[in-house]
């Protein structure tokens, strides 16, 4: 398994790794600099609000589910165009093996992500807590729902990456990432929408299971 | 009685409405080095590729070392070698980082031996895969399938795109494999004179069927071809069972029957031939006369 793990880092774990620091940083700096003009200055009073820190990072929910998808299509997509299971399953390893060591790979980047936003934040907080009179509970709830829309935006993104690519499939995975989306703002960051998210993005990967497991290669 | 490391109990397999393989029976014991022959589109590849785990049979099912190959483990995986038809291998990757993810999962890994056949290949581990010739790749293909220590090696028309030179090391790499204990090989080609040097049993494929399955000692012994002259025009229809093939020309007759035995030979005389001697047949006069024919006769 270390091996296949290997396999994947190798391929696109660092690209989607950088891909996505760059994000969580980008937007941790933007919710600083956002936040508070001249926030160097405490003397100052704040010119702007609370709220722009969450808009901010709610826009981030939105972003990190895309890329989220470019990742999971980057890897099975990648995949199918090289022949890559079609030769690696004829060694000493399964096809369930191999997509696990895919799943662990995008997860750990996806989770990594995020968790290097929240340190910028986190960080932010430490230093500056005067200036940031914002709830932490919300930006903990953000920082679940972004987490919990990110694996099923993951899942069709390798489902997307694993099939032909035709316009009618394509057009299709972006209605459900719309369908991510909408959920996440009709339900709000809740439980109940995590546990929506989390379940569809179960079910996807449990079909990209059945179709990459049993599909002649 | 010899282990079967290879076994297919009615095989069939449709695409799209067609069928392709069409019921295939097979049985390959430890130590056999069988050789699967076929016209393109016998059906070859499908059969090894469903051995392989890589293709679902329509109905029956095929063991792999006493498993369901649909559904082997990681480590009986292991035990297996195999190189696909066309060397594909991952294109994009350098040699050097497909060995070391090859030698990292697999359970057992002859690096002396690999060595060996890397410094004979003059295999260059810096360079992509797709940047190698179809020799080169072959080679590596067939190094790496053969550093596993395998018990049961499947090559899938290994030779497909080599010289002559690479050809013969090809073969002395395989009869190397087959002189250590146990291993058995199955493989396809389109080069009987290879099979005919290295394979003790051969099955043919014709139109999905199998039409031949046995030693290849016994196929020479069994399938006859036979010139018979006649005083005058020979018999239209010989009352004869396992005819392969019947041509007439003139006074004389050429025959091919399998199951050849001297009750036949005894029955074939009774209609008079002033002469009948034996053409000598190799595997490839045999192998044409088998898939020539519309309705080939299992032998």
């Amino acid at each position: 398994m270390r091996k296949l793990v290997l396999m994947e880092l190798d391929r696109v774990g660092l690209v989607a790794l950088l891909l996505l620091t760059a994000v969580g940083l980008l937007m941790a700096f933007a919710a600083v600099t956002g936040f508070y003009y001249p926030w160097h200055d405490s003397s100052r009073p704040p010119v702007g609000s609370p709220e722009e820190l969450v808009v901010v990072l709610l826009a981030a929910t939105v972003v990190v589910p895309l890329i989220s998808t470019v990742l999971g299509w980057l890897q099975t997509d990648y995949d199918r165009r090289w022949n890559l299971t079609a030769y690696v399953s004829t060694r000493a390893t399964t096809r369930g093996r191999m997509l696990a060591a895919r799943l662990i790979v995008g997860g750990l980047i996806i989770v990594a992500s995020i968790a290097l936003m929240v340190l910028a934040v986190a960080a932010m907080f430490h230093a500056f807590p005067r200036l940031l009179p914002v709830d932490a509970t919300i930006l903990v709830a953000i920082f679940v729902t972004m987490l919990a829309a990110a694996l099923p935006a993951y899942a069709a993104g390798l489902v997307m990456g694993w099939s032909q690519i035709g316009r009618l499939r394509i057009l299709v995975l972006l209605g459900l990432l719309l369908v991510i989306l909408l959920a996440v703002l009709m339900m709000g960051s809740r439980p109940r929408a995590w546990i929506t998210l989390a379940v569809l993005a179960v079910a996807m990967i449990g079909w990209l299971h059945h179709r990459y497991v049993h599909q002649p290669l | 009685m010899a282990k079967i490391v290879v076994e297919a109990q009615g095989l069939v397999k449709f695409y799209e409405g067609r069928c392709v393989l069409d019921g295939i029976d097979l049985k390959v014991p430890q130590g056999c080095i069988y050789g699967l022959l076929g016209r393109n589109g016998a059906g070859k590849t499908t059969l090894i590729r469903i051995l392989m785990g890589q293709e679902t049979p329509t109905r029956g099912q095929a063991l792999v070392l006493g498993a369901n190959s649909q559904r082997l483990s990681a480590a009986q995986r292991g035990r297996v070698g195999y190189v696909a038809e066309g060397h594909q291998l991952v294109p994009s990757w350098r040699v050097g980082w497909l060995v070391s993810l090859c030698r990292g999962l697999a359970p057992r890994w002859d690096e002396r031996f690999f060595g060996h056949l890397v410094s004979t290949f003059k295999l260059p581990m810096d360079r992509k895969v797709k940047q190698l010739s179809t020799g080169m790749r072959a080679q590596l293909n067939l190094a790496l399938a053969m550093a596993v220590e395998p018990e049961l090696l499947v090559l899938d028309d290994p030779t497909l795109g080599l010289d002559t030179a690479a050809r013969r090391e090809f073969l002395e790499l395989a009869i190397d494999v087959i002189q250590r204990d146990g291993r058995t090989i199955l493989f396809s080609s389109h080069i009987l004179s290879d099979v005919e040097r290295i394979a003790d049993r051969v099955g043919i494929l014709v139109g999905g069927r199998l039409a031949v399955d046995c030693p290849l000692e016994a196929l020479k012994r069994r399938v006859r071809k036979l010139r018979l002259v006649f005083a005058e025009t020979p018999p239209q229809r010989l009352a004869l069972t396992d005819i392969v093939r019947q041509e007439v020309q003139g006074r004389e007759m050429l025959l091919t029957v399998a199951d050849w035995d001297e009750h036949k030979q005894a029955y074939l005389e009774t209609y008079g031939p002033i002469n009948c001697s034996v053409v000598p047949m190799s595997l490839e006069d045999i192998f044409l006369e088998c898939t020539s024919r519309r309705t080939p006769v299992a032998v």
